[in-house]
């Protein structure tokens, strides 16, 4: 039987191109991510600081990449010498260590009192139990593990890469499902007459199973296996990327084997067989007779598997898009519209037939009317070949439906977000950095620029596992001078002034999870791992804009991973209020922006900072944050603001395209930006272009699809086709 | 002209063939009793056998005739294990068919059956030898060279055995058709139509073929025809109307089969 397989499968591959495609490209995208999760799970973080201690106590589990940059964090650079130049005994590559006094690292890492790790030197034979029994709740780690205490944020990129990885491995083996199965399908039918041969002739329903499911791996291997190469590429590609958009620290290394190849090739193999279940049972049940009548006409639209499978499929679609369209949980929401998407698009699998014959009704007076002769045939070859046509149209509508719901869905946040950021920063001006965080500083020198109302100042950083969410991280932000001007995170309870001392406020949905209301006590973990207690002093619903918890900076001191103010520190200076205010100063453009590069100058009156004024439009400004934001959509969904480099024209040269980008051992931030915003009529999401886009390229790919075999078919004789039944 | 030119040696093979049979005392090859087939249901019923029995005895050629729509596909169908009763019994060589699970019925088929179909019927993937050799691969034997060589040199194409059917001729594929039907050296070979689709010269040498079928290896060959020319060839000829056996011919020749075919209104 594999034989007949493999010469049934090379004599029509034309036939299955479809498939392979499909397996082709889930193979591309699983090696591709496949290698992205091996790395991250095998990878151990290189063991440099620490390699002469025999073990590391690390008390908290997150510290800040490159400590190094603290020199700057908390005032202004300080000029140091240097005294002496080291020369490790182990290699150090990934990173710059400085070595500086006891009194002075202690106020740079601004942990007053605590220390992220104790190096640890034993004698030979010590027995590391002890060593855990004496630590309390700090870990313990010994060997490779060592890296850890280096590098915490792998950590990080292992829960953000796994989910990822699960999402574009198991989505492109979905689709390729469909592909399989329709193709497959497809090909069933299109040889019944030979399977009827081959039953009269004597093979058993099993026998006619197996060839089907032999066909399917043969196509399935070699699909995968010439993924495998592409998928490598894509993976290193991928790899640059993760690097380049922090999603993975800069030290991360590929480092795979041949599972992620084997897992594709498998999961490859593993999808193709699933997709012909079906196509193998309805070709077993081909009658042998058909051989030796003319071509039967096609069964009846729906059979009892495709209306069963139908209504499952619609049952599980139903309350899904009753969740998804009555949650104020926008994340939430998401979800549900997706998992709902790939429900209703099986459902419409099932149903294709019924779908198929009500377009080639609708269809035809329409196409009869176009073309009299073309249209009139092909209306009535799609209504009398449903089940066909529905197999070529059903991967058309996956296509089109998942990308619409996955596009859509983040762009939909993304513009949720964007608006409530447009609207919460009332702040005219804007500062932020390229490099990892202004200092502390900063906000005083802003405060103290003549002309500047107030200021205040946010720093994003993320809570351990609490307020209601058992596995997850909140985002939150610190801020400072809340109640200065600059900012209306819209308070729906309680007040921002009162964001002094062990003071929270929450967004509204995470007050609803936690079950929180103001005045309440509610136990938090900070972002460093520290349990705190704090009071609810706010609620607020922009919550896409500034996260799950705002803290007072007097609670989150000393335990947020960076000290450095990495968000905009949103400097109100004579907020305009009327509309005529605001025209007159979109008229003058040009002067704000001038007052910005000088107020940033202001602000920033080192020479060891490089000055970065956006001269962009505001429009080019909003539309710039969902494109970042697209870019770099896994890990920007937890941190809306991440400080992300500016693609903006440095002063004086406004084509050169300067991407400032963080290394270690710089002092950290090279590069300040100041971002006029101003209120105004809010750009619309431009989803018609990307809808008109999706559409355009799956008519595209449709019809490329279509081309092939047409010409394929055109160029057979018609003699012989009358010859020969096939 | 052409049939009066073959008919004596018509004759004479079917007089031996009918030796052959009647030395035979064995069940008869094929027994149907009382087969009854329904098409469809309901409004759209279609009885397409309407009681017929007959037996046929080993090593002998029949020819099942009638008009259009008088039911000689679906006999053809059932006696070959290829479609089932909806009631009355079929059975080869004394083996029941009605009770045989479908796995059971294939491999019957497998073993004990060779067919001959109207339009030539060969996959497209395969090549001359391969499609000889199917049946004997579908039954897990692996096909020894000598033996399809043999048969393809019996329908003439042993220079043709590596080329594919949609490079032949259509004399040829149906030759080629026939050949997978004698490798696993059957107890009956069913042809439907055999010579449908050939002109007269090719169809005479595949009818001569069946007949070396019948007398040279002591098979039963049952063939279905509407040619009155084609079923000269058969020792016996069973003429069907309207789903019902309306007579049967003994050594027929053309013209009288033709004269019956007349009266059926064919």
């Amino acid at each position: 039987m594999l034989r007949l397989a493999v010469l049934s499968a090379l004599g029509r591959f034309g036939t299955f191109t479809g498939a392979l495609v499909a397996l082709f490209a889930a193979a591309v995208l699983s090696m591709g991510w496949g290698m992205q999760l091996e790395s991250v799970l095998r990878t151990n973080a290189p063991v440099e600081r620490y390699a002469s201690a025999t073990a590391v106590v690390t008390g908290q589990q997150k510290a800040a990449l490159g400590e190094q940059l603290s020199l700057a964090a908390a005032g202004p650079a300080r000029t140091v010498m240097v005294v002496g130049i080291a020369r490790p005994r182990h290699l150090v590559s990934q990173q710059t260590v400085i070595f500086l006094t006891d009194a002075e690292a202690t106020r740079l890492a601004g942990h007053s009192g605590q220390v992220d790790a104790i190096g640890v030197l034993a004698v030979p034979g010590f027995d590391v139990s002890r060593l855990q029994a004496a630590a309390g709740g700090a870990q313990v780690l010994t060997g490779g593990a060592r890296g850890a205490a280096e590098y915490p944020e792998l950590e990080r990129t292992r829960t953000v890469l796994i989910p990822v990885t699960a999402t574009f491995g198991g989505l492109a083996m979905f689709i390729a499902m469909f592909v399989v199965a329709s193709t497959l399908g497809l090909s069933i039918q299109q040889r019944e007459r030979e399977i009827a041969l081959l039953r009269a002739v004597a093979a058993t329903p099993g026998q006619i199973r197996r060839m089907i499911a032999w066909e399917a791996a043969i196509v399935a291997l070699a699909g995968s296996a010439a993924g495998i190469w592409p998928g490598i590429v894509l993976g290193r590609a991928l790899a640059h990327a993760l690097v380049r958009h922090a999603i993975a620290p800069p030290n991360e290394v590929l480092n795979y084997d041949w599972l992620p190849a084997a897992a594709a090739i498998g999961g490859g193999v593993t999808t193709a067989l699933l997709a012909v279940l079906a196509s193998g049972r309805r070709a077993a049940r081909v009658p042998p007779t058909l051989a030796l009548t003319d071509a039967a006409a096609e069964p009846r639209l729906l059979g009892p598997g495709r209306i069963v499978g139908g209504l499952i499929a619609l049952a599980d679609a139903v309350p899904l898009f009753a969740v998804s369209t009555t949650t104020s949980d926008p994340q939430t929401a998401v979800a549900t519209s997706e998992i709902n998407a790939i429900f209703l698009v099986v459902a419409a699998a099932f149903f294709g037939p019924i779908v198929a014959y009500a377009v080639a009704r609708l269809l035809a007076p329409a196409l009869t009317a176009l073309s009299p002769v073309g249209g009139f045939l092909a209306a009535a070859n799609l209504g009398a070949a449903t089940r066909r046509f529905s197999s070529a149209s059903t991967p058309l509508v996956l296509t089109i439906a998942l990308s619409c719901t996955l596009f859509f869905g983040s762009t939909t946040i993304e513009h949720a977000t964007s608006q409530q950021q447009r609207v919460a920063l009332t702040g005219q001006l804007a500062i932020t950095s390229a490099g990892p965080g202004l200092p502390a500083a900063a906000l005083a020198d802003v405060r103290a620029t003549p002309g500047v109302r107030s200021a205040v100042a946010l720093t994003s950083t993320t809570l351990g596992p609490s307020l209601g969410v058992p596995d997850d991280t909140p985002s939150a932000q610190i801020l400072t001078g809340g109640q200065g001007g600059g900012l209306d995170v819209s308070v729906i309870a309680g007040s921002l002034s009162a964001l002094h001392g062990d003071a929270i406020a929450l967004g509204r949905h995470r007050a609803d999870a936690a079950h929180a209301r103001v005045d309440d006590g509610v136990a938090i973990m900070l972002g460093d791992g520290t349990p705190a207690q704090a009071t609810v002093v706010a609620i607020y619903s922009r919550d896409l804009a500034f996260g799950d918890a705002l803290l007072a900076p007097e609670l989150a001191a000393g335990h947020q991973t960076t000290p450095l103010l990495n968000e905009p520190a949103g400097a109100g200076s004579a907020v305009p209020r009327t509309p005529g205010e605001r025209q007159r100063l979109a008229r003058h453009r040009e002067r704000r922006q001038r007052r910005a590069e000088q107020l940033a100058r202001a602000v920033l009156r080192r020479d060891d900072l490089h000055l970065h004024v956006d001269r962009r439009s505001q429009h080019a400004d909003h539309d710039r944050a969902p494109a970042r934001s697209r870019a770099s959509a896994p890990a920007a969904q937890r941190c809306h603001h991440a400080p992300g480099p500016v693609d903006g024209a440095l002063g004086g040269h406004p084509d050169h395209h300067h991407r400032p980008r963080h290394r270690a051992g710089d002092h950290g931030h090279r590069a300040a930006t100041a971002q006029p915003r101003a209120h105004g009529r809010l750009p619309s999401i431009r989803a018609s272009g990307w809808f008109a886009a999706i559409l355009g390229v799956s008519a595209l790919l449709a019809l490329v699809a279509l081309s092939v075999p047409t010409r394929r078919a055109l160029r057979t004789q018609p003699v012989e086709a009358i010859g020969i039944r096939e | 002209m052409w049939s009066r030119e073959v008919g004596p040696y018509v004759r004479f093979m079917s007089n031996s063939a009918l030796l052959t049979s009647s030395a035979s005392a064995s069940a008869p090859a094929v027994a149907l009793c009382d087969v009854r087939k329904v098409h469809g249901r309901g409004e759209g019923e279609v009885v397409a056998l309407d009681g017929v029995s007959a037996e046929l005895s080993p090593g002998s050629f029949s020819a099942i005739m009638g008009p259009s729509g008088s039911g000689k596909s679906t006999l053809l169908n059932i006696a070959a294990g290829l479609d089932r009763p909806t009631s009355g019994s079929v059975a080869l060589r004394g083996t029941g068919l009605a009770q045989l699970s479908e796995r059971r019925l294939t491999i019957l088929r497998r073993e004990r059956i060779g067919f001959v179909f109207q339009s030539f019927n060969l996959l497209p993937s395969l090549t001359v030898a391969q499609n000889i050799a199917l049946p004997l691969r579908l039954d897990g034997r692996r096909p020894r060279r000598s033996a399809v060589r043999e048969i393809a040199a019996r329908v003439g194409l042993e220079k043709r055995l590596h080329h594919r059917p949609s490079q032949l001729s259509g004399g040829q594929q149906q030759r080629v058709a026939i050949a997978p039907a004698l490798i696993t050296r059957p107890e009956v070979v069913f042809a439907d139509e055999p010579t449908g689709a050939l002109d007269t010269q090719t169809g005479h040498g595949v009818l001569c073929l069946l007949r070396e079928v019948v007398d040279e290896d002591g098979h039963t060959v049952v063939m279905v025809t509407h040619d009155p020319v084609a079923a000269a060839y058969a020792d016996r000829v069973i003429l069907l109307a309207d789903g019902r056996v309306a007579g049967t011919l003994d050594a027929p020749s053309a013209d009288e089969v033709a004269k019956r075919l007349a009266r059926l209104g064919a």
